[in-house]
């Protein structure tokens, strides 16, 4: 049954999905015309929100794709239907991996043929590519998305996640920084360009979709599905616990220690300027690495994403 | 094929259900009928899974109503006024995309209904009035014959014209079905249930078939020869008794057509005249509600 979901999401969204695979490969095409020395100053000024609405187009679009068939809320046509979660689960993942990850890797495959890389060359750069976003971004967005209970919902819930966790580490990273006198390098990832975020990300992708499975399997194998309101109700109260929450405390209860404590974890997190944890120095080392080769590559890249030396 | 036992359900400190218990038999048309608000709502989700029950259990086709699989749901049919369908789908694309989870799904069927309840096939799910929209979740819910029907409150913002076409179509594909329909409009149903529970409050006031039901419901005049007064001492079984000049009104909830007469005479002196009239299931449930609500049986 999952290709037959399938065909009923592609009759709903297969416009939101040509335009958001447009909006990737007008952005590819603008780094493309722009060349090397970025000689276009208008050119330059859409390379620079072309991605950002890109992302943010990929964004909605795997909420859409999950809100076809919400997980949480009592109204939804599938809960008494004979459709089978896991059906459902394996076609939502396909559809995103085709349908936002295809046209990315479209993308930065044709940028790598374009700008004269080997087909090698480019495929590799496009697998790395969408294997580090389905991680990093698209698995997360999912999850996020699938407990949330309406787009509507996920889209509040995102922006004030947004505003909450940077305010939260510019507070942080502030008073670390007067603490120890030191840069706080989370501060950093949030201002800092592709390059400088990507050591960071590869230790956090682990951590993101590890937590992403997390939900994804609590939320979504569970005929009573959680939902983002219901976590942050009864997440702190909870833990402290160490159970789940009944189905009727779900709608009831509120903590108003949930912000506090956040502030609080956060601050502590990054006491010591963010130190990486012993099991995910690998990555880590990967990621320097990788960064030193890309410094050290000689070659007109174009590619928006950093190519390890050694295939160049 | 439906057992409820102790059901409870609890949305925070409110509790929406109360120790609920009751059966529906198979073949059976079973209204659940009560106020807004009296549970028979989450009465259904709980049975249909949407909702998790707090204590207590049910079981629909002899499968606890938390492990309800595909299989299950593959023969229960659901229709209600809360449904969200895929308003960007037409109806035929909707019915497309339903067809292949039903394995029993009869195509033939399927257009018999649609002609019958003229549902527009090409039209958008979204464009779509409140009362299509009912007569097209019927029509989805139908024709893989479910053995078991589940409405709820499906006349709720119909016209009159679109509940009768909507009855039609019901009851012309109803044959063995169960159908457990939750519903305030009394009317709808009177002819269509043969059994019925009302629930108030989130308890459940009394379960009956509905010949049991209007058969032992009458409406009591009592034509004395002098001027009508409240007698000191009734019996429990009769309700909302009142007297108008001299006629003493009363509703006997435990009418026996050979001893009424009897009844009346040994509590009520001066008696010239009796009549009983059958009841209205309206009338019935009111004074039932009434008693309910006023601490009586």
């Amino acid at each position: 049954m999952v290709w037959h979901i399938f065909k009923k999401d592609w009759k709903l969204a297969w416009v939101f999905v040509l335009v958001v695979s447009v909006v990737h490969w007008i952005d590819s095409a603008i780094i493309y015309k722009l060349g090397l020395f970025d000689e276009d100053p208008m050119l330059g000024m859409l390379a620079d929100a072309v991605p950002m609405l890109a992302f943010f187009g990929s964004m909605f679009l795997i909420g859409a794709i999950v809100h076809l068939d919400s997980i949480p809320g009592v109204r939804q046509d599938w809960l008494v239907r004979p459709i089978s979660r896991w059906d459902l689960v394996i076609e939502k993942f396909l559809f995103v991996v085709l349908m936002v990850n295809g046209p990315i890797f479209a993308e930065v495959l044709l940028q790598g043929l374009a700008n004269k890389f080997s087909l090698r060359l480019s495929l590799a750069a496009a697998m790395w590519q969408v294997a580090f976003l389905f991680f990093a971004f698209t698995l997360p967005l999912f999850s996020f998305a699938s407990v949330t209970r309406s787009m509507t919902q996920a889209f509040i819930f995102g922006c004030s996640c947004t505003f909450i966790m940077v305010g939260f580490q510019t507070i942080a990273s502030y008073l670390n920084g007067r603490a120890h006198g030191t840069l706080d390098r989370s501060l950093g990832v949030l201002l800092d360009g592709w390059e400088k975020q990507h050591g960071s990300r590869s230790v956090r992708s682990p951590q993101l979709s590890s937590s992403a499975f997390s939900i994804l399997g609590g939320g979504l194998f569970s005929r009573a599905a959680w939902s983002f309101c219901s976590a942050l109700q009864f997440l702190p109260h909870n833990l402290s616990r160490g159970r789940r929450p009944s189905p009727s405390r779900r709608n009831s209860r509120r903590d108003p220690a949930l912000g506090p404590v956040q502030l609080l974890r956060l601050i502590r997190s990054s006491k010591n300027s963010d130190p990486l944890p012993d099991w995910v120095l690998p990555w880590n080392a990967l990621a320097d690495s990788t960064q030193q080769n890309i410094r050290a590559c000689s070659c007109p890249c174009r590619l928006p994403v950093p190519v390890p030396m050694f295939f160049c | 094929m439906i057992r409820v036992e102790n059901l409870w359900k609890k949305f925070g400190r409110f509790d929406a259900l109360r120790g609920l218990s009751f059966d529906v038999p198979e073949g059976s048309a079973f209204a659940l009928i009560g106020a807004n608000g009296a549970g028979k709502t989450t009465t259904i989700k709980v049975l249909m899974n949407i909702l998790a029950p707090t204590l207590g259990s049910a079981t629909l086709l002899g499968a606890d109503s938390r492990k309800i699989s595909p299989r299950e749901l593959a023969q229960i049919g659901y229709v209600s006024e809360n449904q969200d369908m895929p308003s960007r789908l037409t109806v035929e694309e909707y019915v497309a995309y339903l067809r292949p989870f039903y394995p029993t799904w009869d195509r033939d069927l399927e257009a018999s209904i649609a002609r019958q309840l003229r549902l527009p096939l090409e039209r958008k799910i979204g464009d779509l009035s409140h009362g299509m929209r009912m007569k097209m979740a019927l029509m989805c819910a139908l024709p893989y014959r479910p053995k078991l029907l589940i409405l709820d409150e499906p006349f709720s913002g119909l016209d009159p014209l679109v509940r009768d076409e909507f009855m039609e179509g019901l009851l012309d594909q109803a044959g063995e079905m169960t159908i457990l329909i939750s519903s305030h409009e009394l009317a709808e149903i009177d002819g269509v249930a043969t059994h019925v529970a009302f629930l108030d409050e989130g308890k459940l006031l009394f379960q009956e078939s509905m010949s049991d039901l209007t058969g032992r419901f009458r409406e009591v005049h009592v034509t004395l020869e002098i001027e009508a007064a409240r007698p000191a001492r009734v019996p429990e079984e009769w309700m909302q008794m009142r007297a108008l000049g001299n006629v003493l009104t009363f509703v006997d909830t435990r009418f026996d057509e050979n001893g009424l007469n009897e009844r009346v005479r040994s509590r009520i002196e001066g008696v010239r005249e009796i009549d009983a009239q059958p009841m209205a299931l309206r009338s019935i449930f009111t004074t039932l509600a009434r008693a309910a609500r006023d601490g009586g049986s």
